[in-house]
Formats: structure tokens, C-alpha cells, sequence
């Protein structure tokens, strides 16, 4: 029982990890309709980034979170404008999941070519610090993982709901010819929102680097978590996302204690494609921030 | 009403003649070049490019069918690598185990994955195409971690297929011809779907699936059936995979690379077109080939610029420029050639 109390709070603590994994994901898809499949390598790459840094100038996994997301935001908002925007403007929405593919392969390359096959790790002077409480174990970093995951979508919420470039990204994605009738620069908010999303994977990847081995290959099992998320918490709902990340989390490592870590990955599917079988609007059933 | 002078359609057809029938000179001339070629081809090549071609072969074939659910209905199943993977294992356990012969073995992992997709493709296929895509792919994770943890698949160990008694020439002679077998059948299949009813459907799907629904058309019904068909001959392709290698793993056979592969040369070649799926695995399986060869150490990147390229320069695949170069009129110069009658030379000095 006292195990599976553990497995449970571990599930809690996970999921606000999930959340942000998926959120990027989620709105990228939500506003334009792209599946990028290279959101779990913009984590890889995050993830290598705070090492580098870390490993250089000892800067704290955590501290490198905005100088990730600054980089990455450049990066994937180049690759928007001069990339996907061109294949949007010509009608061939379809073919930016190949597009993204592509660039998940250069970025595995890449990232083999300059940090090499090896396993890396970002260990700090408090990565073994724990609390106990009542006999459940809540290690640190795992709690400021979930803090600052909670902190980073709500930023997130708040400029979706109160800012300018929130409001028109929110505009675009209930209707892109109205928006464009409003005076929006349409393709402007594509790059921008292309841009947040792998913010949002590089800020992920930061937070994942205290707690997992980082190596190139690590994205692809963090896709079916990405998916889920983001069919789980309706695409492009921030308050979906979170509430999913941490039912995703719960439901993964509970699964793990019933069945094995083995399936650890299936189950993860396994809620994916159910939901979509069965209520692919996702648990809350709206779309989109309102 | 039309004004009495108005001339009928009968009269317009009268005044300016028949719309003129495409030329068919071109395909036949084009195709028994075509397969005189790849019929002597083993006669020339040693064993490694005959190796080379099997995998051309194997990759066409999973390339025309994901043309069939993804061309021409519209519903791209960027997954279509989990009939590659299920079919290669289908293969190996029943041959293993229950000492199934090749054959047969064959044939059982075609029904079983046409069961499958009709089981899985029923449910998801009522979903938008998008949604569909990501459930191809969750089907394609979630089935490799089922066979990497079931008992009698071997596990992450894989298993190692009975090798033929026979000489590797034989062998390889036995694969590539088969598979060209398989190739010929699947676009023949093809051929025949875009000439008949369900082609028609397919397409409707494709172009509005509301209105075609609206039509009485059983939308959901069509699609999992072009999804059946897709995924029959995509198993046929890893049960000969699973044979021609003599080892499979999961991690290698349920590989998202190989469902990507399949999908952009048939993207590359021509979606919704019979041979443009077949004309795009040659190209892009021999470059890969060459890539691989070269640039062992950036292959990935290689191929992944090469991707981004290809979307962002031919879209619409590469049989969308043949249409642009006058075929028919170099076909009739070339008929002339073998035409014996004074009609023939009249009609070229005009």
C-alpha cells in the first residue's frame, strides 16, 4: 500500500513535468495544425544545452532555462519563417510532419556529431537531497521540477490570455482569414507560436536534465508522452496540459507498479490511443484557451 | 431553355471532333523497357547490388501501399511501418515455432495484418485525418513494446529465421524475384482500384469526405478497407524482409525511419499516381544507398536535408512534371517510325 502511495505521489510529481513536455506540442498543432515530430529532439537538444553549460561554467540546470528557451525560440522560429511558412503558403499543411521528421533527423545527427553517442548527466550538489514524510520520499529536484513546470505554464496561460501576441496567436487559431481581416500578420504569429513551442521543449529539456541520462536517441520515447499530452489535454489548452500531464503521470506510474517498468512506454500509448478512440476532444473537451 | 440556334452537343462534337484520347504508346513502350530490364537485371549484377535491389523492391512495394491509404484516400499513415514489423514477425514466429513453410507463412502474415488493420483501422478511421496520422504512430510504438515484452517473440533478442538450403546466388535470385512479384501484384492492385469503383470513393474521401458521406457513400468502411489492402501488402514486404535478412528485432523492424522512408518516397515519386510511389523508392532507396555509403558518419543529416528539400522543392512528387513533357506527340513520332502506310507520312507533313 505504502508503495503504491509512492507510486502515486511520483506520478504527481511527474506530471508537471509531462504538461510542459506536451503543452508546446500541443499548441503548435492547436494554432497551425503542424504535428512536429521534431519536438522531442528540441528537448534532446535542450537538455544538451544546460549539460554544456553546466559543464562549462558550472551554471545551475535550473538557472539555464531562459538562456535555453532564448536559443531555442530563435531556432525554431527561423526554421517556421523560412521553412514551414513557405509550405503553408502553398497549401501543402500535410507536409510539414515530413518537414519536421527531417529536421529530427539533422537535429539527432547533429547532436551525435558534437556531443557524441555517450551517456551524459547534469549532477548538482543537492541532486541526492530528499525529504521523507511519512515514509513517502520527495526527492528535490523532482519538487522543483513540478514548481517550476507549474510556474512556466502559467506564464504561459497568462501571455496566451493577456498579451497582444497571446491574444492574435489565440485569434489566428479560431480563424486564420478572420484574424488576417483583423489586421494580424498571419505568418508572423505562425513563427512566433512555432518559436514558443520549442521554448517550451528547450525549457522542458532543461528540466529533464537533472533527473535522466541525455543522450541523442533519448527523444523518441518521450513522443508517445507528447502525443498523449496533447490529445489527452485538448490541443493548444494550456490548463488541459497540465491537468493531463498528471493524469498521464499518475496513470504511468501506477501502471509501472502493476505491471512492470517493461511497459512503462505501452501504457503511455495505450492511454493515447484509447482516448482518441473514445473521446479524441480530449478530458476537457474545449480546444482552445478561451 | 436554350435560344433555337443554340447547336446541340452532338453538333459541337460534329464541328471539332472527338477530345483527342491520350496516347497509351508512351506507358507500354515505357514499361516493357522497363521490365525486359529488371528481368535481366540479375543476369548482370553480383550478389551485394542484387541485395541492393530487393530492398528497392521491398521499399516500393510498402511505398505504393501506403499510396493506397495515404495517395489516394488522403489519410496519411505516416505508422504504415507496424504491418512492416507485425508482418516480419508473423513470419518468423510461425516459421520458428511451428515450423510453418516459407509459403505459407507468407500468406498468414498478409490475413494477419489485414486483420489487424481492420480491427484497429474500424475504430481510429472515424477520427480526422490528423488524428489518425498520431494513432498510426501511437499503433506503431505501442505494438513494438507489445512483441519487445511478449514471451515467444524473443524479446529485444529477436530471432533468427531458418536460412534456405540452397546457394546464396540461389537465394538471391529467389528474393529478388519475389519480390519483384510482390511489386508487380501491388501495382497492378493499384491500377485496377483507380480504375474502379473504390478508387472513385477513395478519392471522393480525399477531396471532401463530407460530401462524399452525403453521397451514400460508407466513408469509414472505404477507408478501412484501403487501409486493409495497404496493410496486406506491406506485410507481404516484411515477411520477405524478415526472411531476406534471417534476423529481425523489434527495434529494427518497428522503426519510425522506415515508416517516414516509405512515406516520402511516395510523396517524392507522386502521391495518387500508380507508378509515382514505385518511381520515388528507386530514387531515394539507391541515393540512400550511395549516402550510406559515403557518409557513414552524417547519414542521418544527409537524409534528413534531403527530406526537407524534397517537401520544400517538388511537394507534389515528381510525376506532377512529367504530365508538363508532351509524351504523346514523341509516342506518335515514334509510332511513325514503325508505320509502313503513305497515311502515316501524310499526316507528317502537316
Amino acid at each position: 500500500m505504502g508503495e503504491l502511495l509512492q507510486a502515486v505521489v511520483n506520478g504527481l510529481l511527474l506530471g508537471g513535468f509531462y504538461a510542459i513536455l506536451g503543452v508546446g506540442f500541443s499548441l503548435v498543432y492547436g494554432v497551425m495544425g503542424i504535428i512536429n515530430l521534431a519536438h522531442a529532439s528540441l528537448v534532446m537538444i535542450g537538455a544538451y544545452l544546460t549539460f554544456t553549460f553546466f559543464s562549462a561554467w558550472h551554471l545551475d540546470p535550473f538557472l539555464s532555462i531562459p538562456i535555453v528557451a532564448v536559443i531555442l525560440f530563435a531556432f525554431c522560429w527561423l526554421i517556421q519563417k523560412y521553412i514551414l511558412n513557405s509550405l503553408i503558403r502553398r497549401g501543402f499543411l500535410g507536409m510539414t510532419v515530413v518537414s519536421t521528421f527531417g529536421l529530427n533527423l539533422c537535429l539527432i545527427n547533429i547532436a551525435l556529431l558534437i556531443w557524441s553517442a555517450n551517456y551524459r548527466g547534469v549532477v548538482t550538489s543537492y541532486s541526492g537531497v530528499a525529504f521523507d514524510l511519512g515514509g513517502l520520499r520527495l526527492p528535490l529536484v523532482r519538487i522543483i521540477i513540478l514548481v517550476l513546470s507549474l510556474v512556466i505554464t502559467y506564464f504561459l496561460y497568462q501571455l496566451l490570455k493577456r498579451s497582444k501576441t497571446g491574444k492574435a496567436i489565440r485569434a489566428v487559431a479560431l480563424n486564420r482569414e478572420a484574424a488576417q481581416l483583423m489586421g494580424i500578420n498571419v505568418y508572423g504569429i505562425y513563427s512566433i507560436t512555432f518559436g514558443l513551442g520549442g521554448a517550451l521543449a528547450g525549457m522542458a529539456g532543461c528540466l529533464l536534465s537533472p533527473i535522466s541520462s541525455i543522450t541523442p536517441s533519448m527523444g523518441a520515447p518521450l513522443l508517445g508522452i507528447v502525443f498523449s499530452v496533447a490529445v489527452l489535454g485538448g490541443l493548444g489548452n494550456v490548463n488541459g496540459a497540465v491537468l493531463a500531464g498528471i493524469v498521464l503521470g499518475v496513470a504511468q506510474t501506477v501502471g509501472v507498479y502493476f505491471l512492470g517498468t517493461n511497459w512503462q512506454l505501452a501504457i503511455s500509448y495505450a492511454i493515447f490511443i484509447l482516448v482518441l478512440i473514445l473521446r479524441p476532444q480530449g478530458i476537457m473537451g474545449v480546444k482552445f484557451v478561451r | 431553355m436554350s435560344a433555337p440556334n443554340t447547336p446541340g452537343p452532338a453538333a459541337i462534337t460534329a464541328a471539332i471532333g472527338r477530345p483527342a484520347k491520350p496516347s497509351r504508346w508512351p506507358l507500354i513502350i515505357a514499361l516493357s523497357v522497363l521490365s525486359a530490364f529488371v528481368l535481366l537485371l540479375p543476369a548482370v549484377l553480383g550478389g551485394y547490388w542484387m541485395r541492393v535491389m530487393t530492398v528497392v523492391f521491398i521499399f516500393a512495394i510498402m511505398a505504393e501501399s501506403v499510396n493506397i491509404i495515404a495517395g489516394y484516400t488522403g489519410y496519411n499513415a505516416l505508422g504504415n511501418a507496424v504491418f512492416f514489423g507485425t508482418g516480419a514477425y508473423i513470419v518468423g514466429v510461425t516459421t520458428t515455432k511451428l515450423h510453418v513453410p516459407f509459403w505459407a507463412a507468407l500468406l498468414l502474415a498478409g490475413i494477419g495484418c489485414v486483420i489487424y488493420a481492420v480491427v484497429i483501422g474500424y475504430p481510429i478511421l472515424r477520427l480526422s485525418g490528423r488524428y489518425f496520422l498520431m494513432a498510426t504512430l501511437g499503433l506503431l510504438e505501442i505494438t513494438r513494446e507489445i512483441v519487445l515484452n511478449l514471451g515467444f517473440t524473443g524479446g529485444a533478442q529477436g530471432i533468427a529465421t531458418p536460412v534456405m538450403a540452397v546457394s546464396p546466388e540461389f537465394a538471391n535470385r529467389l528474393f529478388y524475384y519475389l519480390a519483384l512479384v510482390v511489386l508487380v501484384i501491388v501495382v497492378f492492385v493499384t491500377w485496377w482500384i483507380q480504375r474502379h469503383n473504390m478508387g472513385l470513393a477513395l478519392r471522393a474521401i480525399k477531396f471532401d469526405e463530407e460530401a462524399a458521406r452525403a453521397m451514400g457513400i460508407n466513408t469509414t468502411w472505404y477507408k478501412t478497407q484501403a487501409w486493409a489492402v495497404s496493410a496486406f501488402f506491406t506485410a507481404l514486404a516484411g515477411g520477405i524482409y524478415a526472411y531476406f535478412l534471417a534476423y529481425i528485432d523489434p527495434a529494427s523492424v518497428y522503426e519510425i525511419t522506415t515508416s517516414v522512408r516509405m512515406y516520402i518516397e511516395h510523396v517524392f515519386g507522386g502521391a495518387g499516381t500508380v507508378f509515382g510511389p514505385v518511381l520515388g523508392a528507386s530514387i531515394l532507396e539507391l541515393l540512400s544507398e550511395f549516402v550510406w555509403a559515403r557518409f557513414t558518419e552524417i547519414h542521418y543529416l544527409v537524409l534528413g536535408i534531403l527530406v526537407i528539400l524534397i517537401t520544400l522543392f517538388v511537394p507534389k512528387g515528381l510525376t506532377s512534371y512529367t504530365r508538363r513533357i508532351p509524351l504523346d506527340r514523341y509516342a506518335a513520332r515514334i509510332a511513325r517510325l514503325f508505320r509502313r502506310d503513305p497515311a502515316g507520312r501524310e499526316e507528317s507533313e502537316d
